[in-house]
């Protein structure tokens, strides 16, 4: 048995020193290594009963990964993905065992779900927007008819997403800005073509 | 019961049994999963088939909640292991079989160099192991539980990249050659899934603004003289005519400066030419200018385009203004913003 403790041991401070090469990223399980390796070094005879089934490692993982989610999208300004890794890491810390921590994630993702895919959904319905009203500017007079149709949809579609949305949020807030080639000229006259599409 | 119904009950009857001699009879998880398999089973009693069933099954969430708590019965009979000291070390063979299996799932193609080096050093140790403990602990030392995954994501990253050139998506291309720097640094599953989550949404954004210059600067007109080619009408030229005047005023280029721009001709000669002579065309770069030329010259009948203001002439990428002329490179080797470095 000392040699099976000595190797979980071992494999511990491997995991702990692999986790030490990026800690930002690791934070909550590098805790949780530490102290498992401090019972294993100072109190061996206690270390299967107080380890148990290392629980406190699955669920230090997954509290690091919708950390550092969490402060990507931080970064990114990408609040309902914000939101949605806040949520997640609000479930995975209240579970007590592993099948708890399974429900609660599975019930988190299910809640989730629409916040995930949000910002991608903006930015398509935006894309397409934008295309729209550039066909409508380009075509033949007889035919943008059905181009003003089509702007109006994508442009109430972002809308039901983001009710603040403006031209001139599209033009500012870095999420939606960083996808747009266009300079502040061209930014100008997309609004003016915007309004013979939107009025 | 239906007979499908009953095989799919079977595999949790299995599941309870495997745990319930660890536990007292009236052990409160063993009864807890029993009473609810109980449900499980009288709710099959009244189904005629497996799909009435499964939807009924799906409807109360019973299978999560089945799973809940077979794994709630594995804990308390591997606690009352680990009380009485049974505890079973698996042997480092034991233990190996997923990773044979894994190997096994991998599909020839993708059994790089460098992966089945990985797996083949995985599976030294786990001849030269004869209890999983020590198995894992070697595998930890060598960092192999986290090459199994990078080293094949680093390969397979550097295969896409020339797949990437060849359709003209730098973006892409500076996508795979990040990823497999990534792989190549990474030391465990946390940063592998961070540093990929965020190179794709970097990614994904410089795509936006790429697939959008490409539609905007070429394949807009690009698309409007291929329908006059295949059905030259007077519509078909006008639209010619505004495409052209759309991208004279939006980019400040005419028609002699639009197809030197890298990023129209490598589109041009990776995508387009590529596509053209599979059909049966026989297209230079050379050739298929000229006729995008002939066609834009009728269609504005020697009435030139209005240039827009020569600041026209440049893209906007990650805030930072970047001439046209240089957009392929900027897309192929992006200034990412800082903050958006880690």
């Amino acid at each position: 048995m000392a040699d099976h403790m000595r190797d979980s041991l071992g494999y511990l401070a491997a995991q702990k020193k692999a986790a030490e090469n990026k800690p930002h990223l690791h934070r909550t399980v590098i805790k949780v290594l530490s102290h498992y390796l401090k019972i294993g070094q100072e109190e061996p005879e206690n270390y299967l009963e107080k380890a148990g089934d290392m629980f406190l490692n699955a669920q230090a993982e997954q509290l690091d990964r919708q950390a550092n989610f969490f402060d990507l999208y931080k970064k990114l300004q990408y609040k309902e993905r914000q939101q949605a890794h806040k949520t997640m890491y609000e479930a995975i810390k209240e579970a007590k065992g592993y099948g708890d921590l399974n429900t609660r994630i599975t019930d988190a993702r299910k809640e989730t779900e629409e916040l995930i895919f949000m910002e991608n959904r903006k930015k398509e319905h935006l894309l397409n927007f934008i295309e729209i009203v550039l066909s409508h500017h380009i075509e033949l007079e007889k035919d943008k008819e059905q181009f003003i149709y089509k702007a109006k949809i994508e442009w109430s579609k972002l809308q039901e997403l983001d009710p603040d949305v403006s031209w001139e949020k599209i033009c500012t807030f870095p999420p939606y800005r960083n996808a747009l080639y266009y300079d502040d000229d061209r930014l100008a006259l997309l609004k003016e073509w915007i309004s013979e599409v939107l009025k | 019961m239906n007979e499908d119904i009953q095989n799919f009950l079977n595999s949790y009857v299995n599941m309870i049994d495997t745990y319930a001699d660890k536990v007292d009879d009236n052990h409160e998880k063993l009864v807890a999963a029993r009473e609810y398999f109980a449900k499980m089973e009288a709710l099959g009693n009244s189904c005629a088939d497996i799909s009435t069933y499964m939807g009924k099954v799906a409807e109360d969430d019973m299978m999560n909640i089945m799973s809940r708590l077979l794994t709630e019965l594995a804990e308390a009979g591997l606690a009352a292991d680990r009380a009485s000291g049974n505890l079973k070390i698996p042997t480092a063979k034991e233990y190996g079989i997923a990773y044979r299996e894994a190997y096994k799932s991998i599909d020839d193609k993708e059994k790089f160099p460098g992966t089945c080096a990985v797996y083949d050093r995985v599976f030294e140790l786990e001849d030269e192991s004869e209890f999983a403990p020590e198995f894992m602990r070697k595998l930890a030392e060598e960092g192999l539980f986290n090459k199994m995954t990078t080293v094949s994501l680093a390969e397979n990253s550097r295969k896409i990249i020339p797949d990437s050139e060849k359709v003209s998506q730098p973006v892409m291309v500076y996508h795979n050659e990040q990823m497999a720097l990534m792989a190549d640094n990474a030391q465990s599953a946390i940063e592998v899934e961070y540093e990929s989550q965020r190179l794709m949404e970097l990614n994904r954004t410089e795509l936006m603004c790429d697939q959008m210059l490409c539609m905007d600067l070429y394949y807009r007109l690009g698309g409007a003289i291929a329908s006059y080619l295949v059905s030259p009408t007077e519509d078909n030229l006008h639209r010619v005519e505004n495409n052209y005047r759309f991208v004279a005023e939006f980019f400040s280029v005419d028609m002699e400066e639009l197809y030197q721009i890298q990023r129209v001709s490598d589109l041009i000669k990776q995508v387009i030419l590529p596509a053209l002579n599979d059909k049966g065309q026989v297209y230079t770069f050379e050739s298929f200018i000229e006729e995008q030329k002939m066609v834009i010259k009728k269609s504005i009948e020697g009435k030139p385009a209005e240039m827009g203001p020569g600041s026209r002439k440049s893209i906007v990428l990650w805030g930072k203004k970047i001439a046209l002329d240089d957009a392929f490179e900027a897309f192929r080797n992006p200034e990412r913003p800082e903050e958006f470095l880690s």
